[in-house]
């Protein structure tokens, strides 16, 4: 499942779900590399 | 010795801070942006909800250049130091939590100028606390806050600011 983006404008109060993109997927996954090796201490 | 005057408090305008609530978010997805920020000199994000996911990013205007140097420490739930956080001209604002962030309070400084802000973070859950303060070496006002977490996040997320 590919995850989500929610978008909030607080000027107008639009509010956007959707999937995340190529490139917002991929900086997803780098940003999540750390759970891959840091113990929960 | 004369007699010690204290000197009265101020009531010139724009001395307190005057924290107003700009929104609240109640998130539903991995990823959240806020956006479309303007005209305040400090902002304030707070959440507590139980079982919120792992931090993995935080940023600002959507910037995940190398413009991101922050320090600070971990305690864990026997009260000892388990971790250095240390970070110097990364691409997120904070270091990847590694256990779930139950209370999170984030208070950025300048957020108006085009000279770098500054900003802290506490946060805590069941297994740790984290404090940490950092800099964010960039020239654009900040219009928008990104959250990234491990999975799909629930929490309540209120944002605050200091009109500028």
């Amino acid at each position: 499942m590919i995850p989500k983006i929610q978008i909030v404008n607080v000027l107008t109060g639009e509010v956007e779900i959707r999937d995340m993109n190529e490139q917002e997927l991929a900086q997803y996954e780098i940003d999540n590399q750390p759970f891959l090796t840091t113990s929960n201490t | 010795m004369g007699a010690t005057t204290i000197p009265a408090a101020s009531s010139a305008a724009g001395v307190s801070d005057n924290w107003v609530l700009i929104s609240t978010t109640t998130a539903s997805a991995s990823t959240l942006s806020i956006t479309g920020i303007s005209g305040y000199k400090k902002l304030k994000v707070i959440y507590n909800t139980a079982s919120v996911p792992q931090i993995a990013s935080l940023r600002f205007n959507n910037d995940s250049g190398t413009k991101y140097s922050s320090a600070g420490w971990q305690v864990n739930n026997s009260n000892q130091v388990s971790r250095y956080l240390s970070a110097f001209l990364t691409s997120s604002a904070i270091e990847a939590g590694p256990s779930n962030t139950e209370n999170f309070n984030l208070e950025i400084n300048s957020t108006d100028t085009t000279n770098a802000k500054t900003y802290t973070v506490l946060s805590g859950g069941t297994l740790y606390f984290a404090t940490a303060t950092g800099t964010y070496q960039a020239t654009a006002a900040i219009s928008s806050i990104q959250f990234g977490w491990a999975t799909t996040s629930s929490a309540v997320v209120y944002l605050y600011g200091v009109a500028a």
